[in-house]
């Protein structure tokens, strides 16, 4: 049995589908957006598939995504449909609601938040909507997984009979065309032959997809033809669609009005006041600003730990690998390329990447489960309208802090193609977690003073400058490659959320865990095996390695900074977190990733191969500006689907950066 | 006497009595419940005044003002 979970964007959605299938689909709509359908089982019955249909107010064709819930309910045949409304704010739920029951007749309404509506005074009968619409209607709180079975014991029977009256036109033309629809088609006749009349391009294409030989049919098209005629007659032909969504509104209000026994205010004066201060002129940017530095503040101080944990732990480890390979005799040469090469890349990554990731990431979750992250898009909107970009845009950058692959991908919350590439192009400016722990550790090398709170005021400054060159970006590209006015947006507020904390930071790091481990070995095994090549392989008693940093250091010099950092860059493009370790490889001209000495061992080392300053400030800048690692080049041109745009996001950055630290080499 | 729904002062009450966008952000505005005869109020502004929030239908939507120019409202 197949069954679709619909339902409108931030309504717990995808809770109910983890709750229904045991599954971690991300909560949120910042990351990993669902714009194709996941997929999931019903724990309690294998046989019983589930949908996760994306989030939509309606399933006209507004929009990718609600042409993907359209076309999984009109043609894929769902055996059932479960549509989730927020009870809070029933009405405008209820649009989508009866547009997938003019669809199909098998639907349950699961009517999550039903505990959030109590409180706000919202009380809703339920026997009387369920009578009224004809289908079972579950009370439901997906979050403490409450009545979550009874939805699932009720999607079996249901038919049924609910249908939307039009205007007398409208049935008119309506009866003009419904006997030459085809019984085949499993979709009810009736919205079927309204769609057709209505000319809706998207679900020509659509059904002609699925159904080939609907649209060839000449009398059909005749009498598509003659009920249009009518409605041109009548003087509605025009203003077709807007009245049948107003039909479908104004249902929904009448529904609404019979079922709500109290409504107070729904923006209650708490959130109202929140986001007062919020967005406010004089606090709203301030706020973020200082959020920013906290979080960044926790994440340089809580990453220390665990970091110099995981290595002690995986060079203790180091020791007996060597030592079982040994025992097995395998060849000396391969178990160097093992341990020496693969194996130290990846705990370096690991140990560098994982501690920032495994915190960075649950706060970010947490800020979008309680609401916060829509309000930073609508705070800082003015700002990229002026650019020409969307402010959803906001919400990409967002997600590049964690990584700048999901914030590529993650563009596709924002529909205008000419918007979502320029939020593609930029998102490469805002500093990954990769890129974070060489920057932290550099400011903690070279900046005055000793305390993390300077550093994390410093990260901040660093990362600002990121987002003004986004802004800059943005605006040059939408005034030359991009050109084009900002599109129309409508942004939903969400209201503020109690967050499951706890769940969501084990959720959170444990999901993390397992992609970062997963990408760390296949990046450590690429990159272990050419370092070690490079490493050992030698010509004139020197190595490869060291030989690509004497060749490219006149032009290291250039940028302030060396040929070894160059080689770095250059060598960390599967993964900016192994970019610091090769430098330090060079330098110490050993023949594989060194363990992390202490930071002033470290500073001594950099100095003594001629570090300034100047140095450090250009290797940060270089951090920030340059081209996207290997992951995100290829998420680009799958997004994009072109190389070209690929090739653009790697060569903007790139001549920035270069040409930054030139000009900071020279000015400083 | 109608006014566009960007004019509509902070936390006052409108009507809307007429939509003039078209395409595909007239379908949007009508599916989150923007069609003749529906309340709305102005709930929150940016710091630039622009883009601006409604309370619609028990949810807030921010909107841009060059949107919002496109809704006729009736204040009440």
């Amino acid at each position: 049995m197949r069954v679709a979970l619909a339902g409108n964007p931030n309504v717990g959605k995808s809770t109910v589908f983890n709750a229904l299938t045991g599954m971690h689909q991300h909560t949120g709509n910042w990351i990993g957006k669902t714009v194709c359908n996941a997929k999931g089982y019903y724990t309690k019955d294998k046989t019983i598939e589930i949908y996760d249909l994306p989030g939509t107010y309606s399933l006209s064709s507004s929009s990718k995504e609600e042409e993907v819930a359209r076309d999984f309910i009109c043609f894929e045949k769902p055996d059932a449909c479960i549509v989730v409304c927020d009870a809070v704010c029933l009405e405008r739920n209820m649009n989508l609601l009866i547009q997938i029951m003019e669809i199909t007749q098998n639907v349950t309404l699961c009517l999550n938040m039903i505990d959030e509506a109590q409180k706000k005074g919202i009380k809703i009968n339920t026997k009387k909507l369920s009578e009224t619409l004809g289908i079972p209607v579950i009370e439901v709180c997906a979050r403490e997984k409450k009545g979550l079975d009874e939805i699932m014991q009720n999607i079996k029977t249901c038919r049924t009979k609910f249908k939307i009256n039009y205007c007398e036109e409208i049935e008119n033309a309506i009866d003009i065309v419904l006997p030459l629809i085809d019984d085949k088609i499993d979709i009810n006749p009736k919205w079927l032959s309204l769609k057709l009349i209505t000319k809706d391009e998207s679900f020509k294409q659509s059904i002609t997809k699925y159904y080939p030989n609907i649209l060839k049919d000449k009398l059909l098209i005749s009498k598509l033809e003659e009920a249009r005629k009518y409605l041109y007659q009548c003087g509605i032909l025009n203003d077709l669609n807007d009245i049948i969504v107003s039909t479908i509104i104004d249902k929904c209000k009448e529904i609404t009005n019979q079922v709500i026994i109290e409504n107070n205010e729904t923006y209650n004066q708490r959130n109202r006041k929140i986001d007062k201060i919020l967005t406010n002129k004089l606090t709203g940017i301030p706020i973020m600003i200082i959020g920013l530095m906290i979080i960044f503040w926790i994440t340089i101080v809580g990453a220390n730990y665990p970091s110099d944990m995981l290595f002690q732990f995986f060079s203790y480890l180091e020791q007996y690998i060597t030592n079982f390979l040994n025992f097995i005799h395998m060849p000396t040469i391969i178990i160097s390329l093992l341990v020496d090469g693969i194996y130290r890349v990846l705990y370096w990554v690991v140990s560098v990447m994982l501690p920032p990731m495994a915190i960075f990431f649950p706060i970010f979750t947490l800020l979008e489960d309680v609401g916060y992250l829509p309000r930073v898009s609508f705070t800082l909107d003015n700002t990229f309208r002026k650019c020409k970009a969307c402010g959803k845009q906001s919400l990409t950058m967002a997600m590049g802090f964690g990584c700048n692959a999901v914030g590529v991908s993650g563009a596709r919350i924002i529909d205008s193609p000419r918007e979502r590439l320029i939020a593609i192009l930029t998102n490469v400016f805002v500093p990954c977690n990769g890129r974070f722990p060489t920057i932290i550790m550099l400011l903690s090398m070279f900046s005055v003073g000793n305390s993390s709170i300077l550093r994390a005021i410093l990260l901040t400054i660093i990362v600002m400058c990121g987002i003004i060159m986004t802004f800059i970006i943005s605006l040059i590209l939408s005034k030359t490659l991009l050109k084009g006015e900002p599109s129309s947006f409508v942004l939903e507020l969400p209201p503020y959320r109690k967050p499951i904390i706890i769940k969501t930071i084990i959720r959170s790091i444990l999901d993390r865990t397992l992609t970062i481990l997963s990408k760390a070995i296949k990046v450590s095994i690429l990159a272990g095996i050419v370092i070690w090549l490079l490493a050992n392989i030698t010509i004139d008693n020197m190595s490869l390695l060291n030989k690509l940093a004497i060749i490219l250091n006149d032009f290291g010099l250039l940028l302030g900074l060396d040929g070894a950092i160059l080689v770095g860059f250059i060598l960390g493009f599967p993964a900016n977190e192994i970019v610091f370790p090769i430098i330090m490889m060079i330098y110490m001209n050993t023949i594989t990733l060194t363990d992390l000495p202490s930071l002033e061992n470290l500073k001594t080392l950099l100095i003594s191969n001629g570090w300034t300053h100047v140095t450090a400030i250009c290797m940060i800048i270089f951090s920030l500006f340059h081209y996207p690692c290997s992951t995100t080049c290829l998420t680009i041109k799958e997004e994009t689907k072109s190389t070209k745009w690929a090739i653009i996001a790697f060569i903007i950055p790139t001549i920035i950066g270069i040409l930054l630290c030139m000009i900071v080499n020279f000015i400083i | 006497m109608s006014i566009t729904m960007d004019k509509l002062d902070i936390n006052k009450k409108g009507i809307v009595t007429k939509i003039n966008s078209i395409g595909i952000m007239r379908r949007r505005l009508m599916d989150i419940g923007i069609v003749k005869g529906t309340t709305i109020e102005c709930v929150l502004q940016s710091p630039s005044k622009n883009p601006k929030a409604y309370l619609i239908k028990g949810s807030i939507i921010a909107l841009r003002n060059d949107d919002a120019k496109q809704i006729e409202v009736k204040p009440i």
